[in-house]
């Protein structure tokens, strides 16, 4: 048989899940993976505890050197695609030099929303996504100073928190009416927002920035209901968006502001797959395509592709929203549909004085979504539980009082059913 | 690159209410290396009547490695043990939210994700725990002996048919210098292809029924005389091993040799129509013993066709199933350690259409056979019977027949008939392993 030229661009987890899965399956093809910066493979997600000054940047490295030689792949950093042409399945690097691939994967991840707001570009504000960023903002941080956040969305209360933790004042901008608006209800929201307040974060919720000011070192936001705050720093984390711009010209179909992917992670041109944060791929819910920019999608989606690249026919299931943000000393987890609609069964259960809260949603006998402060859960069984759509019926009080035990049980039953009864 | 390893394997709900002695064992041994956690947890629910535990499956492919963004998750490539480098862990409990099986734990007030570590290769949970429920696959023991498949892809037996896993089993095990001998069954189908290809990778000859040990003294005898040490092996079905072939069998038995001969004993003629033959069991439904008014299926029961085959006092004869793999590849080493003549191995396996059950529950039909007596595995060796697999508290062997269609119309005087037959065989054996 030939052996196929693969060439992955990104380095990130979905590239590597992609990189894994093609060595996995096939030993002799030739695997190239680019990366336009010029270190090993890291994920952005590591970034707010180098900030924090919990690890080192080395500490993060995904992979090795070591691992390219033992996988034969060739590891070309420092180097940015421009353009792909497919039709001639070729791409083209910074200063035009071109190279052709039998299959192509595009897993360049996302970039930060940078909204538009009268004023910002006239100073020196931040943005998280990679090791360059963090180190600016590093240089940064000092104690005693204060920090502006816009967004209060997971990456945004992550950063609040390493600048807290530094002995920084910090004061987060959301224009939505809560914190942490995509993956927690009010109520679990109203919770975070307390201990967080509590650690002196002081969260302005419903507020949008109208026009931001630079005077003298500092900055001052002016919100929509009148009134500004002022702080030494501005950190813009209001979002990320898929970053396609390689695509552009190349007939590459976009959707949703992603690249758009079958259920095999193929994009709309011939041998040339999306996969991770880049991507607009089904949803394990609706069966629609969307964007998801969670790490554990990368990961799946990027096996996905890898398999489908060469050649073994895998079909993506579909993404499920799951997150789990940990702050202060506490745990907040999502997994599945955060919120409930009119057909769905809810049950809440709190413990008077403590931060605990419970949220299952179910829909007739499947669970469709849980959300959890501090409890202590094996979070990923109840994603197994919803995407393999166990059963749990007369179990809903037990998963409330026990949510723990029995989402263990009833996932080593489902486990052995699966064994014994597939055929029905 | 193989990729089996060993792993924890904790039987289902079998945990004494209250018990906790595996957690305080691993918190106690994670102590003594300075970490604090425990990779094993039991669980309690008492109104539901749960009482288990739980642990890292040390996953082939764990998707606990893929989505951890600092790169502490490792798989070691030698023991298989998937290990969390403490010094790197971000706390993130990215790890605890993708794995599927509850295998890591997080704790938000130390930020860190904990998991087991198989003790480095010998688990100490296994030896505390009161009822025994959790014990260490050791699956390096037996894919360490194997070689490459030689089944090639696409095999036309029936889907889920455990006949073909046997086959691929035997064969790996074997490795080079095997030469299949097979007659016409199912296997053929696999050996021979359906006229298309070919579809395995080593020497074979197809028979018919009544010359297989024959041809294979021939065979055997010309490689001999040649220098070179080939093995002869025969995988066939109970209608060559046990009726058709039955007499040139005993006769290659009765000149010893050196012949490795095996019948895959699925009770019948599967796949000619699914016809009674000699290994039939009592009662058992078939085409030509039908169970319709008073007739009950066969009325006689098996020829036990092992013993018969010990009573020729060759070298080696043992029973076998697919469904417990160290015991059967014990075997198969015992069997090709044979150079000065014959071995015979009994394999019970399944039909799935002839004895009528789901495709995925093979396995379970196996095992509930070999726990009820019905087909224990024994082996004699040299003069000596021996007991390789002792079930602790054999069920009855209404929880075999339940499982199967073909016994589906007995009534409880054949039941106990069964039973009887089921206990009479065993004692037997078990007479025999005390006397000799
Ligand atoms: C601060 C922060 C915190 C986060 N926290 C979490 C969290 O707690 N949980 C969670 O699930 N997710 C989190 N995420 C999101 C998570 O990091 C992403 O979903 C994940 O990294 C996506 O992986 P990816 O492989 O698609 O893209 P990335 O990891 O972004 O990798 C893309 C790579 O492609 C490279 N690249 C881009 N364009 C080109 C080009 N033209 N040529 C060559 N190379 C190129 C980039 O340099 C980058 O290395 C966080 C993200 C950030 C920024
Ligand atoms: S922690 Fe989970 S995913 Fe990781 S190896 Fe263990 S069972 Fe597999
Ligand atoms: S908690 Fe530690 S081991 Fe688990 S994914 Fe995060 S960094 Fe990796």
């Amino acid at each position: 048989m030939k052996r196929k030229k693969h060439i992955l661009i990104g380095a990130g987890t979905a590239a590597l899940c992609a990189l894994k899965q093609i060595r996995r399956l096939n030993r002799e093809d030739e695997i190239k993976l680019v990366s336009m910066e010029d270190s090993l493979p890291y994920s952005p997600t590591a970034l707010p505890y180098i900030i924090s000054g919990k690890v080192g940047v080395s500490d993060t490295f995904l992979v090795s050197e070591g691992f390219f030689k033992k996988l034969k792949v060739e590891f070309l950093k420092n180097r940015k695609v421009e353009r792909i042409y497919g039709e001639n399945k070729e791409i083209v690097y910074d200063k035009g030099i071109r190279e052709g691939y039998d299959s192509l994967l595009i897993a360049t991840g996302s970039e930060p929303v940078v909204p538009d707001i009268p004023g910002l570009y006239e100073g020196e504000f931040l943005t998280i996504r990679g090791i360059k960023d963090a180190q600016a903002l590093i240089e940064k941080v000092k104690e005693g100073n204060s920090a502006i956040i816009l967004g209060a969305g997971l990456i945004g209360m992550h950063i609040a928190q390493c600048l807290s933790e530094k002995n920084m004042k910090v004061k987060v901008v959301e224009s939505l009416p809560s914190i942490l608006p995509a993956y927690f209800d009010k109520e679990a929201s109203e919770i975070i927002r307390g201990i967080m307040e509590g650690k002196g974060i002081e969260c302005l919720t419903g507020k949008k920035a109208t026009r931001i000011e630079w005077k003298g070192g500092k900055v001052e936001v002016n919100l929509s209901e009148g009134g500004s705050v002022e702080g030494d720093l501005l950190v813009v984390a209001v979002g990320v968006k898929p970053r396609t711009e390689i695509v552009d010209g190349s007939g590459i179909k976009i959707e949703n502001g992603g690249i758009a992917v079958d259920d095999r992670m193929r994009t709309s041109m011939d041998d040339v797959y999306a996969a991770g944060d880049v991507a607009s791929a089904k949803a394990f819910f609706t069966g629609e395509n969307g964007l998801n920019p969670i790490l554990p999608n990368a990961a799946e989606q990027g096996r996905v592709a890898g398999s489908n690249m060469v050649g073994v026919d895998t079909v993506y299931e579909g993404w499920i929203p799951m997150n789990t943000f940990s702050y202060f000393g506490h745990t907040a987890i999502s997994v599945g549909m955060p919120f409930s609609s009119e057909k769905d069964e809810v049950h809440v259960r709190k413990i008077n004085g403590t931060d605990t809260y419970r949220k299952l949603i179910f829909r007739e006998d499947r669970l469709m979504g849980v959300t959890f402060i501090d409890t202590e859960v094996n979070a990923g069984v109840f994603n197994y539980l919803i995407r393999k759509k166990v059963p749990v019926g007369e179990y809903k009080m037990s998963l409330l009082e026990f949510p723990r035990e029995t989402s263990l049980y009833l996932m080593q039953q489902a486990e052995k059913k699966e064994t014994i009864s597939l055929e029905e | 690159m193989e990729t089996f390893f060993d792993t924890l394997k904790i039987e289902e709900n079998i945990c004494p209410p209250g018990c906790g002695v595996c957690r305080e064992k691993c918190t106690q041994v994670q102590r003594s290396k300075g970490k604090n956690g425990s990779g094993i947890h039991e669980f309690h629910i008492p109104d539901l009547g749960v009482h288990m535990a739980n642990t890292c499956n040390q996953c082939s492919e764990p998707v606990c490695l893929d989505a951890c963004p600092s790169g502490s998750i490792s798989k070691d490539e030698k023991d298989g043990i998937v290990r969390i480098d403490e010094k790197r862990c971000l706390g993130c409990g990215l790890c605890n939210l993708v794995c599927p099986y509850g295998g890591i734990d997080y704790r938000a007030d130390e930020k860190k994700a904990f998991k087991c570590d198989l003790c480095d290769g010998s688990p100490e949970c296994v030896n505390v725990c009161p009822v025994k429920g959790i014990s260490l696959m050791k699956a390096r023991s037996i894919v360490g002996y194997f070689h490459e498949d030689p089944l090639l892809k696409g095999s036309s037996l029936c889907v889920g048919c455990p006949a073909e896993t046997t086959l691929r089993f035997v064969l790996r095990v074997m490795g080079k210098d095997t030469f299949l001998f097979g007659a016409p069954g199912c296997a053929t189908n696999v050996i021979n292809g359906q006229g298309i290809k070919c579809m395995i990778n080593i020497p074979s000859h197809m028979s018919n029924m009544t010359t297989v040990p024959s041809t294979m003294t021939g065979v055997k005898r010309y490689y001999r005389r040649l220098g070179k040490d080939v093995k002869c092996v025969a995988f066939v079905g109970d209608g060559c091993a046990t009726d058709v072939g039955f007499q040139p069998l005993s006769g290659a038995a009765e000149r010893n040799e050196n012949i490795i001969f095996m019948c895959y004993d699925n009770e019948g003629y599967m796949n000619t129509g699914i016809q009674r033959s000699s290994t039939t069991p009592y009662g058992g439904w078939t085409t030509t013993t039908p169970a319709m008014g008073r007739r009950k299926g066969k009325k006689m029961a098996s020829k036990n066709v092992p013993l018969i085959m010990a009573a020729h006092e060759i070298p080696y004869v043992a029973t076998a199933v697919i469904g417990y793999p160290e015991d059967f590849l014990n075997k198969l080493l015992k069997a090709m350690a044979v150079k000065d003549g014959m071995s015979y191995i009994h394999i019970l396996s399944p039909c799935i259409l002839g004895w009528g059950y789901s495709i995925p529950a093979s396995l379970e039909v196996i095992k509930a056979a070999v726990e009820t007596n019905y087909f224990p595995l024994w082996e004699y060796e040299r003069g000596k019977y021996r007991i390789t697999y002792e079930v602790k508290n054999p069920k009855p062997i209404t929880e075999y027949t339940k499982l199967l269609k073909k016994f589906a119309h007995l009534e409880k005087e054949e039941i106990d008939e069964l039973q009887e037959i089921v206990n009479r065989r065993f004692n037997r054996i078990k007479r025999l392993t005390e006397a000799f």
